[in-house]
């Protein structure tokens, strides 16, 4: 049986980002990582906390409010950028939901007021159309990795990747603008997307790419151990039958 | 009119004798006839004659509303409108007035005016007006609408939580919505507002007129009411400066005893004041303050949300010059509200009923579930309809870990019952079984497979526990055993 390394996963704001109950994929990966014997030990982070990242194996960042959003915006950049940014360029697996999505790109630009300074480790950036624009609402379908992504998205927001890989191609719904048929994005380590539902619980292969990285990146490359997921298969598939999305 | 707001000039008692107006009676004509034909075909004609008078005639809720002698209180907020309307209209009924209220909880500008045509008579008057006085619970973003139109001597607002992030906005935007249409108010209207939430209270420097709070001052059990907030709590920032503010006592979510450390924000002090001094499955026993009188409460209604109801009823009373020891007797006496912690007797099973619709709401009722006895049925319904919201992320913010010692069956319904299994197998609950499809089939199986004698505790939302009851109803069960919690 593979020995596994404890693992660390920093699970930044989690009063402050968690509109759309992205706490979901936190629980999937403690609970996976339970499962398989792995030892995972979750750190919150909040405003005001310097810690040191490099220590850390995955990172996860949900969405807020909008008020919110701008506190953690500016606390991202003054209290954690460097050392977060030299983490993920060294391969930090990171998980970047909603508006923890659009605070890694370079930055967000509200209807009314100031550009928002992002992270600028995704190269994206996210512009809000105007109060008239329609919100992207609704159940999402991609294409990821050979299989189907199902989630939720709920945003304002239309990001448009420079530079950075999409995620998937939406399949149905939105994703990151409702134009140019991407929906998320790919940077490094870091996967950064508009899907909620929760994500990660609802699409197992992804929560498990996340723990496969983390361990390659501490030496270990053995297969993970397969867990039973009918269950998840099963919501996946009664999504998608509705959706009439074929795989 | 630029704002569709309602002619009636400020600070002037609202009863006016009402000029005849052919609009507004055809309106009337049109809106009972939609009712009739409504109900004709099985439904319940709640909200369509309002929605046609008011094609017909904008001004129909604020035209009939201002003949009201007794004045309108609106109750807004995200959880325990029903319950706590319910509640007001009781306590206000013991003083004297009879009360209009849309009890079936059709709580848009058109329900109200449905309500309102139901009391006029074609010549666009109020029957009895002057005897008569309102109580309409109305829905979050229906608010302001509803506040210009007809115009209330008070407002009561209860909380506000995360709820339907796809149908509502943030929190944050509908207090700041809230916040425009309490300037717009009259001086002499009142706002009664829940001390304990503190986007509820920040509202209070809006108001053009008296405000009265009330709060929750000792719940029995202090070692639960650790002062960390759930991970789901919603208004954890100050509302004026941002800054995280600290908890004392903390009842549930972000009700509690909050003050900011950065600036001079903090939960007033409350003139209606609740203390718990004993609470189990079944309800509460409360001593409930106002200033020097007080009066005691013995609450057959479960959870700590029902408390906040009770206490919200019992302080819009008061400030309509209800005695307190009337308010409080009115209040203890009212049943639980369609669908909220009702029993009822199945082919000798007995089922209680609980809504649920947001994480907050959804956590209190597990923890009165989590009271029953843990061997009998758990049944789980959730759906994606447009009225519960169609964005089913929110099961993850719910604790459901709180039932993981759950040994009876747990069983999920309902169109998104798979999501519902996932996350209950993420809550390491080992014993859930899926009932996909109709849900009447889910709550057959539930009853099935409970002894005679067991329980059944429903936990659906809202159009799954329309279409429970549905079944039920269909069965002749819902009629026939129906009987208020006790």
């Amino acid at each position: 049986m593979t020995q596994y390394p404890r693992l660390r996963l920093a699970y930044l704001y989690p009063r402050l980002m968690n509109l759309y109950s992205d706490a979901g994929n936190v629980k999937c990966i403690a609970m996976r990582c339970t499962w398989r014997g792995i030892m995972l030990e979750v750190e919150e982070v909040e405003i005001k906390e310097t810690p040191d990242f490099s220590r850390f194996d995955l990172a996860f960042i949900g969405g807020g409010e909008d008020r919110q959003q701008v506190i953690a915006a500016q606390d991202l950049l003054s209290c954690k950028r460097d050392s977060l940014l030299r983490a993920l360029h060294d391969g930090l697996v990171c998980l970047a939901v909603c508006g923890g999505y659009q605070l890694f790109g370079a930055y967000y630009r509200p209807a009314e007021g100031d550009d928002l300074p992002g992270l600028g480790f995704i190269k994206a950036s996210t512009h809000h159309p105007g109060h008239g624009a329609r919100r992207c609402v609704g159940n999402v379908v991609i294409d990821w990795a050979g299989t189907l992504l199902v989630g939720f998205e709920n945003h304002g927001g239309r990001t448009s990747l420079e530079g950075s890989q999409p995620l998937g191609r939406v399949r149905f719904g939105r994703g990151n603008n409702g134009a140019d048929g991407t929906e998320g994005a790919i940077e490094g380590n870091t996967f950064g997307t508009y899907l909620h539902g929760s994500l990660l619980p609802k699409n197992p292969a992804l929560a498990d790419e996340l723990l496969r990285r983390a361990l390659v990146r501490r030496g270990v490359s053995a297969p993970l151990t397969r867990l039973d997921d009918r269950l998840e298969i099963q919501a996946r598939d009664a999504m998608l039958a509705r959706l009439a999305v074929r795989r | 009119l630029a704002n569709g707001g309602c002619r009636v000039k400020r600070d002037i008692p609202t009863v006016a004798a009402p000029r005849f107006s052919p609009r507004l009676s055809l309106a009337i004509l049109a809106g009972r006839g939609a009712g009739y034909i409504s109900r004709r075909l099985g439904h319940g004609g709640t909200s369509l004659p309002g929605l046609v008078g008011l094609q017909i005639a904008p001004q129909l809720a604020c035209d009939l509303a201002r003949q009201l002698a007794g004045g309108v209180v609106l109750v807004a907020g995200t959880n325990g409108k029903t319950t706590t309307a319910t509640m007001l209209a009781a306590a206000l009924a013991s003083s004297g007035p009879s009360i209009v209220h849309n009890q079936e909880g059709s709580n848009l500008l058109r329900g109200v005016a449905t309500t309102l045509v139901r009391h006029a008579d074609l010549a666009g008057r109020l029957r009895n007006a002057a005897h008569l006085m309102a109580v309409f619970e109305v829905d979050e973003a229906a608010l302001p609408q509803v506040m210009r139109q007809t115009r209330p001597r008070s407002v009561l607002l209860t909380n506000l939580f995360r709820d339907q992030l796809d149908r509502y906005s943030e929190i944050a935007l509908t207090a700041a919505r809230w916040r425009t249409a309490i300037r717009s108010l009259p001086a002499a209207a009142s706002l009664v507002l829940n001390a304990d939430d503190p986007l509820i209270a920040s509202l209070a420097d809006a108001a053009p007129g008296h405000v009265v709070y009330f709060g929750v001052e000792e719940w029995p059990v202090r070692d639960l009411d650790r002062a960390i907030p759930a991970a789901s709590a919603d208004s954890l920032f100050c509302p004026r400066c941002s800054t995280a503010l600290s908890f004392g006592v903390l009842a549930f979510a972000h009700l509690g005893h909050y003050r900011c450390p950065a600036c001079d924000f903090q939960r007033p002090e409350p003139f209606i004041k609740l203390y718990v001094t004993h609470s189990s499955g079944e309800g509460s026993d409360v001593r409930v303050t106002a200033g020097d009188a007080s009066a005691t409460l013995s609450l057959r209604l479960p959870g700590r949300y029902n408390v906040y109801n009770a206490a919200a009823a019992i302080a819009g009373a008061v400030n309509a010059g209800v005695a307190l020891i009337a308010a409080v007797s009115a209040v203890q006496t009212t049943p639980g509200a369609f669908g909220r912690a009702e029993t009822l007797r199945v082919r000798d099973r007995f089922l209680r009923i609980f809504l649920i619709k947001n994480p907050t709401g959804a956590d209190e009722v597990l923890r009165v579930a989590a009271q029953a006895d843990p061997s009998g049925t758990l049944l789980l319904l959730l759906s994606d309809n447009a009225a519960d919201g169609h964005d089913v992320s929110w099961i993850w913010d719910v604790n459901f870990e709180q039932v993981s010692a759950w040994t009876g069956p747990v069983i999920c319904g309902g169109t998104r019952a798979e999501d519902l299994a996932v996350r209950l197998k993420y809550a390491a609950i080992v014993t859930t079984q899926v009932i996909p499809g109709a849900i009447g089939r889910a709550v057959q199986h539930a009853i099935q497979i409970t002894p005679r004698g067991g329980a059944v505790q429903i936990l659906a939302t809202y159009t799954a526990m329309l279409a429970a009851r549905d079944s039920l109803a269909r069965g002749g069960y819902v009629e026939q055993y129906w009987q208020a919690a006790t």
